[in-house]
């Protein structure tokens, strides 16, 4: 089999990350390089791009382009990060911006040499599709999350008419969930014959993590972006229930977020200020001490098309309360779901959790053998036999 | 000749509500009423009543050649007062004389591992139970899951029982075969040994497309029985009684299979036992050892499905820690909520052995996950354990509801101002009403009145105790409200 050559519109690269989806490239391009796949790599930056040095091999181009987008704005968001000096520089709003990217992404795109596409969520999906246009490749559209997770309901028509019109040009879909593929079926109308699921999964090399910060009160965690469709509120409020039942539980709400001021005002309302710690955005050894401390996670989100934390949480032995609309249960068996709704049940199993010991040791012990089958090398793999399937078409 | 003694286990376990830890001490009834009842109605639909009159109808048949064999677990039985159509078709299988009744623990607990004591007493109200119900008294045993070992066959010989079931389990029988009668190691006991792979093959393989036998029909799987000819008496077929409707489902034949299976049995010359039969009709061959428990499931044989992880040890150690206590203070109720959580399928949903590879053991099971199990039953103990606690206070004489009466005439209070006060509510009415002069009368650095009055005249110390150094008025009506409500609330 001939190595692939593969045009990925990805997201920035740690340290610089936001969140799932600079990870998911950075290890699932790292993964498939393994395989004799060479990645020509666009991303977006904004300002320096020095950070982008750290390449884990020399399969891997990268490009940058210097832009304000980010994988989760909205056009709210976006008016809101934007400075007046900024303003200058990059688009005025969310579409100008869009459009200054794919034009870039696309000249960029003319200088590489590629057998397939693969982007990353909406942002990049109109690159691609012009990209396909002018070089008659593939097209694969990776899919993270929809305008439907994102959005709650009050779906962003200009974003669903970019992915509706990306899913009808690509040649193939990935999606990182059944939950996720399910959606886009259900919404966007897409053939389900059109629509693989690969799984996210996590770097885990079996080291177990024994340097548990030992203190007197147990933490309860909450780890991502604070916006609607993660049910930060969900959090707080079973926060109020089990805060009422033990004195003794601390809640700690990690990461950044357009709701941060609203959900600090909802802790004060509740009257649990004092038991609702709030950490703003962390960097990656923040991230470690977090995870050294907590004794539970919680995700109530109201749509996770996957939800990677889960896995670390896993990885870091933490057991972890999960949504049921999540992508990670198809994985981890080894964790309790709940409806985000039902703050009295995600309260219930908290104290639950915390009070009986031995769920939690029977628990992370399970799940750790779970770990061990989720793999970026085996996602890389399927991922992979995509593109030759496509490529051969 | 051959003789098939077919036995069938007939259990449903009584299921917990989903308990939450909000429910601990308010919420009184631990089980899932209507969970219960769909559960149960189904199976009686699907499999009792197709069945047994399948068995009642053979019995007839054949003039009473066929013969069968039942445990029914007195927690069944408790459910099936309610379903008297479905309690009736077994009386009447049993009352034809050709069914025997095998005993076990009443709530099919595993209290053999952890309380011979608390078996024993299992096994009695089993007894007492089926004698109420079939007016039977039986001598053949068989434990909860099969577990089996050398020390459970002679606890049950020394309660008069002539025969035991068990797993045939290779490890243990060596060169031997299970088609025989053995006697148990250190009693009298007879063990009959279960014929595993012709069992499982009915129990588990008959609708399994995959399976090179497939389909099995009664013809050859009598022609298999009767290959033991020469080789053996008995061919033990041990099943659970669901085999016929639920986990074998109509379509599947299994009815068919039943209704043809005893004449082709009869045309191969082969016959029919019940237990007791076996056992009077064949010497044991040799003795048996059974040094370890044997159980009757998974490849390991043992009881590691329903003990083997943390949760299910912290269960169990913690349910079986209460039993002093509970045996020495509780109630009726308490006892028997108590010996409920004993039942061994509460711990079966929190067996994690499979739950990874995604292959829960689904079949009725009303979680959906071992750990939500291990919560809603830590819960129930939890609130099982205050009532304990409770009932061991009111014993202790810490709570008394007596103490709230009116005492007896003559013994009332009377207050400096005039006021008579003849229970501790009208006393709790009346304190905080004393203007300074009659308060500080009764309670002052000397004396307080009141405190000695309800040591000495009511009788409780505990209010007393409160009492005796509060010089507040406030405080002391606070005092006495609060202990009245106390005692009310039982």
């Amino acid at each position: 089999m001939v190595p692939t050559k593969v045009l990925m519109f990805g997201w920035e690269f740690p340290p610089y990350s936001v969140g799932g989806l600079g990870k998911v490239t950075y290890y699932l391009s790292n993964a498939l390089t393994k395989l004799g796949t060479k990645i020509s790599l666009i991303v977006p930056i904004k300002g320096e791009s020095d950070k982008l040095k750290i390449l884990p091999t020399n399969l891997i181009t990268i490009k940058s382009i210097n832009t304000m987008l980010s994988p989760y704005l909205t056009e709210k968001s976006y008016q809101y990060l934007l400075s007046e000096e900024e303003a200058k520089i990059y688009g005025g709003n969310l579409k100008e911006e869009i459009s200054r990217f794919t034009e870039r992404g696309v000249e960029l795109a003319k200088e590489e040499d590629f057998d397939v596409i693969h982007c990353h969520d909406w942002m990049t999906f109109t690159a691609g599709i012009k990209t396909k246009e002018f070089s008659g490749k593939p097209l694969i559209l990776h899919v993270h999350t929809t305008e439907f997770d994102r959005s709650c309901g009050g779906c962003n028509p200009y974003v669903y008419n970019i992915e509706a019109e990306g899913f009808s040009k690509a040649d193939k879909i990935i999606a990182v969930s059944n939950y996720t593929k399910n959606k886009i079926i259900e919404n966007y109308d897409v053939d389900e014959n059109k629509i693989e699921v690969v799984h996210n999964a996590i770097e885990f090399n079996g080291g177990a993590n024994n340097n548990k910060i030992h203190q007197r009160k147990k933490v309860v965690l909450y780890f991502g972006r604070i916006s609607m469709h993660k049910g930060p509120d969900y959090f707080i409020r079973a926060a109020k229930k089990v805060t009422e039942y033990d004195k003794n539980i601390v809640f700690v709400m990690a990461g950044g977020g357009e709701l941060l001021p609203e959900m600090v005002n909802l802790a004060c309302d509740l009257g649990i200020g004092d038991k609702l710690l709030f950490t703003g955005r962390l960097k990656d050894e923040e991230v470690k001490n977090i995870y050294n401390s907590a004794d539970l996670y919680v995700m109530p989100s109201v749509s996770e098309p996957f939800g990677i934390t889960v896995l670390e949480a896993a990885s870091n032995r933490i057991p972890a309360i999960v949504s049921n609309n999540s992508g990670v249960k198809e994985v981890l068996n080894n964790c309790f779901t709940a409806d985000f709704w039902d703050t009295d049940e995600i309260a219930n199993k908290v104290l639950s959790i915390l009070k009986y010991s031995s769920i939690k040791e029977e628990m992370v012990d399970n799940a750790y053998k779970e770990l061990k089958n989720i793999s970026w090398d085996n996602r890389a793999v399927k991922i992979n036999n995509i593109y030759n399937s496509v490529s051969n078409l | 000749m051959v003789s098939v003694c077919l036995y069938m286990h007939v259990h449903q376990p009584i299921r917990l509500k989903n308990f939450k830890i909000f429910d601990i001490g308010k919420e009184k009834n631990y089980f899932d009423d209507a969970k219960n009842k769909m559960y149960l109605e189904r199976i009686i639909k699907k499999s009792y009543l197709p069945t047994n009159k399948i068995l009642l109808d053979l019995i007839h048949k054949t003039d009473g050649k066929f013969k069968v064999s039942f445990s029914i677990t007195g927690t069944l039985l408790e459910q099936l007062r309610e379903y008297p159509k479905a309690l009736e078709s077994f009386q009447k299988i049993v009352d034809t004389g050709c069914c025997n009744l095998v005993s076990e623990s009443y709530y099919h607990s595993l209290a053999s591992v952890f309380s011979s004591e608390e078996f024993k007493m299992q096994i009695k109200h089993q007894e007492k139970t089926l004698y109420d119900i079939f007016k039977v008294r039986t001598k053949i045993f068989r434990n909860t899951e099969l577990v089996y070992q050398n020390e459970i066959g002679k606890l049950v010989s020394e309660m008069g029982y002539k025969g035991i079931l068990a797993e045939g389990w290779d490890k243990v029988l060596g060169w031997r075969n299970p088609c025989f009668v053995y006697k148990g190691k250190n009693s009298n006991i007879k063990v009959l040994l279960k014929q595993y792979k012709l069992s499982d093959d009915l129990a588990f393989r008959f609708s399994e497309r995959t399976w090179k036998s497939w389909p099995l029909t009664a013809d050859k799987f009598a022609g298999w029985i009767s290959n033991y000819n020469g080789n053996g008496n008995l061919v033990n077929l041990f099943i659970d009684y669901e085999t016929f409707g639920e986990h074998q489902w109509k379509e599947t034949g299994i009815f068919e299979f039943l209704k043809h299976f005893p004449f082709k049995i009869f045309e191969k010359g082969d016959d029919f036992v019940t237990p007791t039969e076996a056992i009077n009709r064949y010497n044991s061959v040799s003795e048996i050892d059974f040094p370890n428990v044997v159980s009757w499931a998974d490849s390991e044989r043992d009881l590691s499905a329903w003990l083997g992880n943390k949760m299910q040890k912290t269960a169990s150690s913690k349910l079986y820690s209460l039993k002093r206590d509970i045996l020495q203070y509780g109630d009726e109720k308490l006892i028997d909520d108590w010996r409920k959580l004993q039942t061994s399928d509460h711990f079966y949903y929190m067996c994690t052995k499979w739950f990874s590879d995604g292959d829960v053991h689904k079949y009725f099971n009303p979680y959906k996950t071992p750990y939500d199990a291990f919560i809603t039953y830590m819960n129930i103990l939890s609130d099982l354990t205050l009532r304990l606690e409770y009932i061991k206070k009111i014993k202790n004489n810490y709570m008394n509801k007596q103490f709230l009466e009116p005492v007896e005439a003559g013994k009332e209070f009377y207050t400096k101002n005039g006021i008579t006060i003849a229970s501790m509510e009208e006393l709790a009415n009346v304190i905080k009403t004393f203007d300074d002069e009659t308060f500080f009368h009764h309670v002052n650095e000397e004396r307080n009145d009141f405190a000695n009055w309800a040591r000495d005249v009511i009788g409780d110390f505990v209010l007393a105790n409160r009492m005796k150094r509060v010089r507040k008025q406030a405080t002391l009506s606070k005092i006495v409200s609060a202990r009245v409500a106390e005692l009310s609330f039982l």
